[in-house]
């Protein structure tokens, strides 16, 4: 192991690893000063630390955040706090669902693997996720339209409630895995088979549950495109951000001010991250098995 | 009699639940998938009627008129086609770069080297912070702070990376593949990390050197992962936005316009009308035609160079 440690080949990948780690911390850091600089200390000095940390920006960018949303034929504004509603609202349904619906399908397709359409699920997984679909968007809002589930909550979190893909394969796995001792000596014992399921077996894999939930979480959080088309009334606050780097008709349309915007969406994650990094970085893993 | 009788009851009642728990899931997938897919190739043979018809087929004289457009856009916005070689060199950079670097960052990691634990979680920041905050930042940091440093340092004015047509693509490019190495690189890790002890350690005794052990024994061992990932990456070959949308809302040059951008922009952007969305919903379709031979193509090309098949 030790030759290994010092071979060229890992000094080399040290290096570049290096450079990379500098190419992706320096501006984050840049960022950071920029953010409590006020605009003319940004203008004569825009790579130095700051002359006086203004921390100021940071509530001036929550009281002046502010999208125009399209509510029926009125045309209202929602501020930072509504966003913030909105994004909480969306990234917790979506997350939900999306992490829900592909565990309760694995579970029945793996507990009653005889049955047909468990192996006609499990296929139908397999091939969509090697067909490529390529904009389907019109289609998709038509849809919603003619459900009625066009820009509703409701409508964004039933259309992420799919069982496709890669965590479908990541829960098939661990159900597989999992002895079926609990569940037959429960059901000897005259428990129910939604009762088996909820009380017993989605407890046992609660660990993959919710390293789904916290990946599909932060993918929801940074999303913006899809409610910018599917939710366009509900703005959240990555789209706020996506609005004001593209408006410079506000109170908040400096650089300083922009970075401390980015900063305030960066925060949540970042706490996220901190807390959960090793089951957003362990278990994500999983889905490297090929299905 | 009876404990046939019982277990015809009790998979009866397993029955119910099966479909219960299903019901839903299917019903979605029905509607969602299937639905959405044979409403959008329904709505490429169609027209919105503004006299509150709303969509409605455009007749056998005009079957293909929505396709008959989309080549004639093709023919005659020259911007198209060099949407189509961008996406290709994104695509093929992508690859070509994002993957050599991604499987050596694996190693690296795979071998616990140093540092490697923070290398690991610095790879997969760009997975946790949003794409367009990273732009953002990219953004000013490339536009005030690079030309700035160059000044200081050599004493050369030059414009940001973004306004400088020469550089505006390469800088945007670079960015999609610097942000991408995340995922992947978590993933071959971990694949690589299955690989047996025993395997490389008698291929250490036998004087295998640490290039050689990560050409010969870990890449193909790890083939079926590579594989997947190439498939999938050939799958989004028309789907990647190159962060278009996120640099320039509505408003990228078109010079640098991928397929992923054209689509999305047309659907999202202010102006587009219910009128646009057949000829989006063709454009999309003629893409999925050409990108599905394409992956299969791939797939079956990876499956002959996995060693581990056959």
């Amino acid at each position: 192991m030790k030759k290994n440690k010092i071979s060229i080949l890992n000094i080399l990948l040290f290096a570049i690893l290096a450079i990379y780690s500098i190419s992706m911390i320096f501006p984050m850091f840049w960022a950071l000063i920029t953010s409590v600089k006020e605009q003319y200390d940004f203008l004569d000095n825009v790579l130095g630390l700051p002359v006086k940390v203004i921390t100021e920006n940071f509530a001036t960018v929550i009281k002046y955040f502010e999208v125009p949303a399209q509510q029926g034929d009125v045309q209202v504004f929602h501020g930072f706090w509504q966003m913030f509603l909105n994004t909480i609202l969306y990234v917790g349904g979506c997350s939900l669902t999306a992490t829900l619906i592909p565990c309760i399908t694995a579970y029945a397709t793996a507990k009653f693997p005889q049955k047909k359409m468990s192996s006609i699920i499990y296929g139908i997984v397999i091939v969509t996720m090697m067909i490529p679909i390529v904009g389907s968007y019109p289609a998709e809002i038509d849809m919603l339209q003619k459900l009625g589930l066009y820009n509703t909550l409701v409508g964004t979190w039933i259309q992420k409630a799919n069982f496709l893909g890669m965590y479908f394969l990541v829960f098939h796995a661990a159900f597989k895995a999992l002895a079926k001792d609990y569940s037959e000596a429960a059901e000897i014992d005259g428990a129910s088979e939604f009762t088996v399921m909820t009380r017993i077996m989605l407890p046992l894999v609660r660990n993959a549950f919710f390293t789904v939930f916290l990946v599909k979480f932060v993918e929801f959080w940074n999303d913006y495109q899809m409610p910018l088309l599917y939710l366009p009334s509900r703005p959240t606050l990555s789209f706020g951000l996506y609005y004001i780097s593209n408006n410079t008709a506000n109170m908040i349309s400096t650089v300083p001010m922009r970075m401390a915007g980015c900063i305030i969406i960066l925060i949540p994650i970042v706490v996220i991250f901190t807390i959960f990094s090793d089951k957003l970085m362990g278990n994500i893993t999983l889905g490297g098995v090929k299905g | 009699m009876k404990p046939n009788k019982k277990r015809k009851k009790m998979g009866r009642g397993k029955t119910i639940f099966y479909w219960s728990i299903l019901a839903f899931p299917l019903l979605q997938f029905i509607i969602f998938y299937v639905g959405v897919n044979l409403n959008s190739f329904a709505l490429a043979f169609q027209k919105f009627d503004y006299s509150g018809n709303g969509y409605t087929f455009v007749g056998f004289e005009n079957l293909f008129q929505n396709f008959l457009d989309v080549f004639k856009e093709f023919q005659e916005a020259k911007y198209l086609q060099t949407a189509v070689w961008n996406s290709v060199l994104v695509f093929i950079l992508g690859l070509v770069i994002g993957l050599s670097l991604g499987l050596l960052f694996s190693y690296y990691i795979y071998k616990k080297c140093a540092l490697s634990k923070f290398y690991k979680t610095i790879l997969f920041l760009p997975y946790i912070i949003s794409s367009i905050t990273l732009v953002i930042i990219y953004k000013y940091f490339v536009e005030q702070a690079v030309p700035e440093v160059v000044l200081k340092l050599f004493n050369i004015e030059m414009d940001g990376l973004l306004s400088n047509q020469n550089t505006e693509f390469g800088a945007i490019l670079f960015f999609t593949i610097w942000t991408g190495f995340g995922v992947q690189t978590l993933i071959y890790s971990s694949s690589m990390s299955g690989i047996s002890n025993e395997i490389v350690e008698a291929a250490k005794m036998d004087g295998i050197t640490p290039l050689k052990e990560f050409l010969f024994i870990d890449i193909p061992i790890i083939a079926p992962t590579i594989s997947v990932f190439v498939v999938s990456s050939v799958a989004t070959l028309f789907v990647n936005q190159m962060n278009l949308f996120n640099f320039y809302g509505a408003e990228a040059p078109y010079g640098i316009y991928t397929i992923g951008y054209y689509i999305y922009r047309g659907v999202s952007a202010a102006g587009t009308t219910l009128s646009d969305y057949p000829y989006y919903a063709a454009f999309g379709l003629v893409m999925t035609m050409i990108t599905i031979p394409i992956t299969l193509i791939v797939r079956k090309v990876m499956n002959k160079l996995d060693p581990n098949e056959g």
